[in-house]
């Protein structure tokens, strides 16, 4: 245990030995040295080497640690296969429209399903979010020219990635005005842009070394009360969010050959009116609330936004939000069924690209993001509780 | 109380101490013991801030004596904690 003693007390920084080394020997000398005693002995050394780092040296270890890391994440991370098929489109307008269908929620989730694809993210997940990664990060459809057209998927399984850009490609193939150019290519190994994560790991482990130099820099008093504002803030916040109601969302893409008439579209007041009263929504207010508020509230939940596509063929997104994830589905579908209704009503061609289905998970609050926002409050507000009683000890002495 | 820097000042607050006096002295006082590591810690920061400095001493152990400006730190914690004290015992009497 002495030897141990002695072996942790030469691990303080060496200017700092040359000035108490001697009287710290002495004091260790009658101490006996219990394992209590040694790690207080320990954590002294860690904090003495901490104190005595300039900014840059925080900077410089916290960076190549950060460099580290994520050299080591980078080789831990399962390599990602690409597949890619190339495909002739009559125009630009056209595959925007054929794209909505493939990469609808319907056509994602049976292709999931069929490749046995995200098995563990399905298992953490709803399957809604999982189709917004799928649809948001590993599969991607390029225009590489007015005629062509690129689809890719990433996956960490090469064969599985083949299997579901040929499903994709057999989809967008069953309108004739499609052409496969080029199937379903091998997998290839896609490297990251490593470069851009290590840079991300490197500023993150820089930013978190600036900050622990700026702490260690700090009484200890500073500190506790921007900790206890911090937590206090958050706590309070977290338990606040609760009060807030989970807000579902339920969207739907509508197509239409009569653009005109598809994006001119809004439903009257009296359409909503009926509709209120005959399917109940709203909880059934329709008795005690006046029908005028709750068709307010209707056109404030429903959402119609016209897609960036004029011309021959048009879009029209659908958004119905609400507490309950079953009424944000109603309110999704009767929509629908106007918007099909009304731009039907001609001989244009309707089709209703993705449906609204019912939401697994609530779009809001971010609560996470709400907690974050707290404890950053309460930081700064303990900044400031700290600064002022700095400032009455001063006066008071 | 459990401020090491403020245990230290007040225990060299009567007299000159080394660092194993100040440890024996504090655990008497407030029954915290401090470890070495917390110890030296403190009077390094202590010695920086010019709240203590070293006395002469032929022993390898090192005394250390309270500063001016030590007693005047010392004299404003322990008058906030009075303060502290005294607002907290008013509301414990019973009305």
């Amino acid at each position: 245990m002495r030897r141990l003693q002695k072996f942790i007390a030469s691990l303080y920084p060496p200017k700092w030995r040359a000035r108490y080394g001697d009287e710290f020997n002495a004091l260790l000398e009658q101490i006996e040295p219990r394992p209590g005693e040694l790690m207080n002995l320990f954590t002294g050394a860690v904090g003495m080497h901490m104190t005595e780092w300039s900014y840059l040296r925080f900077a410089v270890v916290f960076g190549v640690a950060g460099l580290l890391g994520g050299l080591v994440i980078q080789v831990a991370v399962p390599a990602q296969y690409q597949s890619l098929g190339l495909i002739a489109i009559p125009s630009q307008q056209k595959w925007v429209v054929a794209k909505q269908r493939v990469f609808s929620r319907g056509i994602l989730k049976t292709v999931i399903e069929d490749n046995n694809l995200y098995g563990n993210e399905r298992l953490r997940e709803p399957l809604e979010d999982v189709i917004e990664k799928m649809r948001g990060k590993d599969l991607k459809s390029k225009v590489t020219s007015s005629s062509e057209v690129t689809l890719a998927f990433t996956y960490p399984d090469g064969a599985a990635a083949q299997k579901t850009i040929q499903n994709l490609m057999s989809l967008v193939e069953s309108d004739p005005e499609f052409r496969t150019l080029s199937g379903a290519g091998a997998p290839s190994r896609v490297s990251p842009n490593r470069l851009q994560l290590l840079s991300m790991y490197v500023g993150t482990a820089l930013l978190l070394g600036l900050g622990t130099a700026g702490a260690v820099r700090m009484h200890r008093n500073t500190l506790r009360t921007l900790g206890r504002y911090g937590l206090i803030a958050g706590v309070l916040f977290s338990a606040g969010s609760l009060i807030i109601a989970d807000q579902y969302t339920s969207s739907a893409v509508v197509m239409c050959a009569d653009a005109k008439r598809l994006q001119a579209y809004q439903p009257t007041d009296e359409q909503i009116a009926m509709a209120i009263s005959q399917e109940k929504l709203f909880g059934g207010n329709a008795g005690y609330v006046p029908m005028k508020d709750l068709v307010q509230r209707f056109r404030k939940q429903v959402k119609f936004t016209r897609g960036a596509n004029p011309g021959e063929i048009s879009l029209l997104y659908i958004s119905a939000s609400s507490n309950d994830a079953h009424e944000a589905q109603k309110l999704g579908q009767i929509a629908v069924a106007w918007v099909t209704g009304n731009a039907g009503a001609g001989s244009s061609r309707v089709e209703v690209t993705e449906n609204a289905s019912l939401p697994e998970s609530p779009s809001s609050p971010n609560r996470a993001v709400l907690v974050g926002l707290a404890i950053g409050l309460g930081l700064i507000a303990g900044a400031f509780r700290v600064r002022f009683r700095m400032a009455h000890r001063l006066r008071a002495a | 109380m459990s401020d090491p820097s403020l245990l230290i000042l007040l225990s060299l607050s009567t007299e000159d101490k080394h660092g194993y006096a100040m440890v024996e002295d504090i655990a008497t006082f407030s029954g915290l013991r401090l470890g070495p590591g917390t110890l030296y810690g403190a009077i390094t920061r202590l010695e920086k801030q010019g709240w203590i400095k070293p006395v002469p001493s032929s022993d390898r152990r090192q005394p250390y004596r309270i500063t001016a400006a030590g007693k005047r730190h010392l004299e404003a914690e322990l008058a906030a904690l009075q303060q502290l004290l005294k607002a907290g015992l008013s509301r414990l009497k019973p009305a």
